[in-house]
């Protein structure tokens, strides 16, 4: 384990910090009786664990694919399972974002929640920590509990704050996501019994049995393919996606979603490449069809977070597809698609939260004419609407551009159909855009953002123009763990 | 001083029988508490005894005596947890506490008999007791009738069955000595003889367990015994059962595929039969049997493994299993009017009424669902890896497979207590005995998952 | 055919025909006095594989205690005049036959795939040996027995009590 593993070097242990310090911030608000207290304490959490996760960018090496800032303790001595950490250039961004989103979600729901702050800002916090121990963990069993620990905070969020059919969405997301994942514990114990441990590290790359690859890889794609969700999987989704709080779409859009696409990355590829690059034909399609169809759909949406929800399929859709490419471009695309999904996207919902708050509908036809009435309002929205179709200078655009010349330079059919997609989007986002500022004639009175909300919304807009114009020190600081997988997999081709 | 657990129980039973014939009948259930928590105390103190009584029909080593404590554990929280709950007859209150030592008696002899005879009486010990209490319900006018009948016949049928079989051991082997049948059992395994006697054997602690074929018993008793008499038949003989079948298959470690064919199919039809029943469920109790006998299902995957490490598994899953079956229960307990049985629709709004008791209900059901990282996750891991490593693919396929299926209805326990709002919502307020007790729950349930290593220390050097 | 066969022969007839008239008598009490003549056969059959504590327990107990309550419970029940239809049922009678074929063939296999090598077949066990095991050997089980008595014994009282308090 540890010839994959660069040891931490600083004082303290950084990774276990970042996905403890929420986690103790969460059983620290079980204490404290005053409403304003507990949203303080929350933001703060965040904010201190978000200062906390930029020292990582600052001492990150982007010369190294090894895993870094490593902590290796045993755990479970019977079965070799231990408390492994670590991260590398996939997953050093995705960490980022997520620390970066939780206080987001804080101050997105400081007004919106009424009922049972303190617990929904512990539901917060959990998440937080589970979520960064996914992207964290290099062992299968510590990987998996954070997998599914996060279930539970996510269904308390939609089945107790959420829209009027909570109850359905709920239920809907839980058992969908849980029964991928029995699968994948399947798999773990599959690869574990042959390897010896659970280190994931050390079952990369291996060559196993063509059979052996064949079911893993299975098991292992229904469970990411739900979470990301593709094409026949998705159904999950819209409804989770619309009725969840805009602090739980925000958590599912942007990082829920990557775990998907991250596990794409971290365990198919690696631990199967066999496996993958004789399914990589099927994924390429069902990757098209949600391209397509997701963006066709949203075309027909009535429903503002429904239409959101739809276009992140097809968004999802080019990051599965530039990681089944086996390219660098792909990959690289694939995972800067990850990060601009969750920033554009968490906007995006962040944009109907305030909305919704203030009108308490999300129907498109509610909410139509605003331009007139919140010109600041519509400038962000316009912004991020932009920038979710790709338009150039944004961060969406390098994104798909990376995808779309690796899928170029292995599939030029697929290249196209991709194309097809990219416009269609243009097409639903700009409608949305369209209807949404002038639609008709309102003379409502509706106040327009408030200084919060747009402190929230800011970090999003500096994050959009930063990729979108100078993507340099992101793609440097992947590309070394990405040449790694590309020339592992080579191996294999 | 090896037998000093027993010895204590059989005091505690030997108390109440007095308290039970004297006029004053004032304080039985503090005076109970206070005594069964010094029950756990002794069984705790005793843990390290070792040695061989009566010719060697009693063995007293590390593996009983962790299930003693087990056992003891139970027993003070079941006792603990009827509380000052009226559902039992106040008259002969402390006759059900004599009875429940007595049964708790049974089964501490039970799992430190190493003789056929022995076990067969000390595990009618218990189950006299049981028959006795079951009909012990108030406000009730028939189920608990007809609940104690079928647990009558349904336990001596199984009774019948298992002599049958130990006729058969004592048959081929010459000897009721489980030391004496180790030795001479092995040469006929490979004979239909050998499978048969086994299997007939294990019949009676598998009709403890409620494994498929000898569930019937298990939803009409859950749902017609009083809360109390459900959570001590739900939970306490378990243990003891899962300690003789270990006890019982180490034997055969060297059978033929035909036996772990035998036992495989029990358990894959008893994990599937239970979660789909499991699913049409409102009665919270019936819910709760069936998801006992689709548990039975999962703890067959450690036996049928044969080997040291399964059984492991099975220690550590029964014990975890003890802690969130009785936090289930106990939200029955708490949330029963009357001693009237609880419906799903009875749960609605427990999250406002009660943010504790909905949080107990939750931890306990996603546990019981096996999602990490409660205790019920790592059992259900140790015992899949355990099935997996003798290479029983299918076995662990099926049950992942129930995994999902019983999602369904635990997740319907906690989406009734937080996601459907009631009209009427009357706080509960929660004693702080009940607390105490909630909070322990939930540390052991999350304890349990998170931290496995510092059980399977201990459990580790048990087994055999 | 020599005398010992004759009465192997003669105790099985006893309990074949006896198990018969068991099932298929039409008067309860008739299937009773079957139901003692196959216990007196498979007494029999016991004193034959030389065991004869055995057969005087298996006389003592079901024909002198099991027998005789259930007359008490015939006879409490009170009298049956009506003949019990049920065996007149030819789709009954053939699923009982199938099944008993079942079991019959099954434990036939189950013997013809049985050897007992190896052991010392000449197992006998005196009455002097079973005193002297409960005292010796199995004092744990025969202390247990008192136990059990006690339980049930109690537990029949406080029911008793129990339903005379119901009413």
């Amino acid at each position: 384990m540890e010839q994959y593993l660069v040891m931490n070097k600083l004082s303290f242990p950084i990774l276990s910090a970042t996905i403890f310090i929420p986690l103790a911030g969460a059983c620290l608000l079980f204490f404290i009786k005053h409403e304003r207290a507990v949203k303080v304490i929350a933001l703060i959490t965040g904010i201190i664990n978000f200062l906390i996760s930029l020292l990582l960018y600052a001492h990150f090496n982007p010369d190294t694919y090894l895993f870094q800032f490593g902590e290796y303790k045993p755990w479970i001595p019977g079965h070799s399972i231990y408390y492994a950490l670590g991260i590398d250039g996939i997953t050093l961004f995705l960490i980022l974002l997520t620390t970066l989103l939780a206080p987001l979600c804080v101050l997105c729901s400081w007004t919106a929640i009424a009922q049972r702050v303190k617990e929904f800002m512990f539901c917060i916090l959990l998440m937080e920590s589970a979520m960064i121990g996914v992207f964290c963990s290099l062992d299968f069993i510590l990987f998996y509990i954070f997998w599914e620990a996060m279930l539970i905070p996510m269904y308390l969020l939609i089945a107790i704050w959420g829209g009027p059919q909570k109850d359905y969405a709920s239920i809907k997301f839980f058992i969908y996501t849980l029964s991928g994942s029995v699968f994948l514990l399947v798999a773990i114990i599959a690869v574990y019994l042959t390897t010896g441990s659970f280190s994931i590290p050390n079952a990369m790359y291996r060559g196993y049995g063509f059979t052996f690859e064949y079911w893993v890889f299975l098991a292992f794609a229904i469970a990411f393919a739900i979470k990301v969700p593709m094409f026949p999987f998705h159904t999950w989704l819209p409804a989770a996606h619309t009725e969840a709080p805009t602090a739980g779409s925000v958590f599912l859009a942007s990082v829920l979603l990557k775990m998907g696409s991250y596990g794409f990355l971290r365990f198919c590829l690696p631990i199967t490449p066999k496996a993958s690059l004789f399914f990589a034909p099927y994924i390429i399609v069902l990757s098209l069809i949600a391209i397509i169809y997701g963006g066709f759909v949203c075309l027909r949406q009535t429903d503002m977070k429904r239409l959101i929800a739809f276009s992140s399929v097809a968004h999802m859709g080019f990051v599965t597809l530039g990681i089944f490419t086996f390219t660098l471009f792909g990959f690289q695309g694939a995972l800067l698609q990850m990060l601009n999904h969750g920033i554009t996207t968490g906007a995006l919902f962040l944009c109907v939260g305030i909305i919704y708050e203030r009108t308490h509908s999300r129907e498109i036809f509610d909410n139509s004419g605003l331009g007139k009435i919140m010109p600041v309002y519509m400038g962000f929205f316009g912004f991020f609407s932009l920038s979710a179709f790709a338009f150039p200078g944004t961060n969406n655009f390098v994104g798909e551009l990376y995808v779309l010349i690796g899928t170029f330079s292995s599939n030029k059919i697929a290249g196209f159909f991709a194309i097809v997609g990219a416009l269609v989007a243009a097409a639903y986002m700009l409608l949305l855009l369209k209807r949404i500022a002038w639609g008709r004639d309102d003379t409502r009175s509706i106040k327009d953002m408030n200084v919060r909300e747009i402190i929230y919304l800011l970090p999003l807009v500096v994050f959009v123009l930063w990729v979108g114009l100078f993507p340099k020190p992101f793609v440097h600081t992947i590309t070394k763990t990405l040449e790694h997988l590309v020339t592992e997999m080579q191996r294999f081709m | 001083m090896l037998l000093l657990p027993e010895l204590y129980m059989m005091l505690l039973a030997i108390i109440f029988l007095f308290i039970s014939i004297g006029k004053r009948k004032g304080n039985v259930v503090a005076c109970g508490q206070l005594l069964s928590i010094l029950g756990v105390v002794i069984s705790l103190s005793s843990i390290f005894f070792k040695g061989e009584l009566f010719y060697g029909a009693y063995r007293v080593d590390l593996f009983s005596q962790v299930f003693k404590v087990l056992l003891a554990a139970g027993y003070c929280l079941v006792i603990l947890m009827l509380g000052s709950k009226d559902e039992i007859e106040h008259e002969y209150i402390a006759e059900f506490y004599m009875f429940l030592s007595f049964s708790t008696l049974g089964l501490m002899m039970l799992v430190s008999s190493v003789e056929l005879i022995s076990i067969v009486l000390s595990l009618e010990i218990s189950s006299y007791s049981l028959y006795v209490i079951l009909p012990l319900r108030r406000a009730q006018v028939q189920v608990q009738h007809e609940a104690s009948i079928k647990y009558l016949f349904f336990g001596a049928i199984s009774s019948g069955i298992m002599l049958y079989g130990m006729g058969y051991l004592y048959g081929i082997c010459h000897s009721t000595f489980l030391t004496d049948i180790i030795r001479v059992l092995p040469k006929f395994l490979n004979q239909p003889i050998g499978i048969l006697a086994l299997v007939l054997t294990l019949t009676g602690f598998l009709f403890k367990l409620s494994l498929f074929p000898f569930h019937f018993w298990s939803p009409d008793v859950y749902e017609g015994a009083s809360h109390s008499t459900t959570t001590f038949i739900a939970t306490i003989p378990k243990i003891a059962a899962a300690a003789l079948l270990i006890r019982i298959t180490s034997m055969a470690y060297l059978a033929p595929p035909v036996l772990v064919q035998i036992l495989m199919v029990l358990a894959a039809l008893s994990m599937t039969f239970g979660n789909l029943v499991g699913l049409v469920q409102r009665d919270i109790k019936r819910l709760l049997a069936y998801s006992g006998i689709a548990h039975a299902g999962y703890i067959m995957m450690g036996i049928l493994a044969l080997s040291r490490e399964g059984n492991l598994s099975v220690v550590y899953y029964i014990t975890i299993y003890l802690f969130m079956n009785l936090a289930c229960l106990y939200t029955v307990i708490l949330l029963s009017k009357d001693g009237e049985n609880v419906t799903l629709d009875g749960l609605i709004g427990l999250s406002k009424r009660s943010p504790l008791l909905a949080f107990t209900l939750a931890t306990s059901a996603f546990s019981l669902a096996g999602i990490p990282p409660t205790g019920g996750f790592t059992g259900k891991l140790y015992l899949f890896i355990s099935a997996f490593r003798e290479g029983y693919l299918t076995i662990v396929i099926i049950g992942a497979v129930n995994t999902v299926i019983s999602i369904f209805y635990y997740l319907n326990l906690v989406r009734m207590s937080y996601s459907k709002e009631g009209n009427s919502v009357t706080p509960l307020k929660l004693s702080g005995m009940a607390k105490i007790i909630c909070l322990i729950f939930i540390f052991f349930i999350l304890a349990m998952g998170v931290t496995p290593s510092s059980f399977m220390g201990l459990f580790k050097h048990m087994v055999f | 055919m020599t005398l010992g066969e004759l009465i192997f022969i003669f105790l099985l007839f006893v309990t074949f025909c006896g198990a018969l008239t068991t099932v298929i008598a039409r008067s309860l009490i008739y299937a009773l006095v079957g139901l003692v003549a196959t216990m007196f056969g498979i007494a029999g059959l016991y004193i034959y594989l030389n065991a004869p504590f055995i057969a005087m327990m298996q006389i003592l107990i079901y024909v002198g205690a099991v027998a005789i309550l259930i007359v008490f419970a015939i006879m409490l029940a009170g009298p049956f005049y009506k003949k019990p239809t049920e065996w007149s049922k030819v789709t009954k009678f053939l699923v009982s036959l199938i099944i008993a074929l079942f079991t019959y063939l099954l434990f036939m296999r189950i013997i013809l795939h049985s050897f007992l090598g190896g052991q010392d077949t000449a197992f006998m066990i005196t009455t002097k040996d079973i005193g002297r095991s409960l005292f010796d050997k199995l004092t744990f089980p025969f202390e247990l027995v008192s136990l059990l008595i006690v339980v049930s014994i109690i537990g029949a009282l406080m029911l008793a009590i129990f339903s005379k308090d119901r009413k």
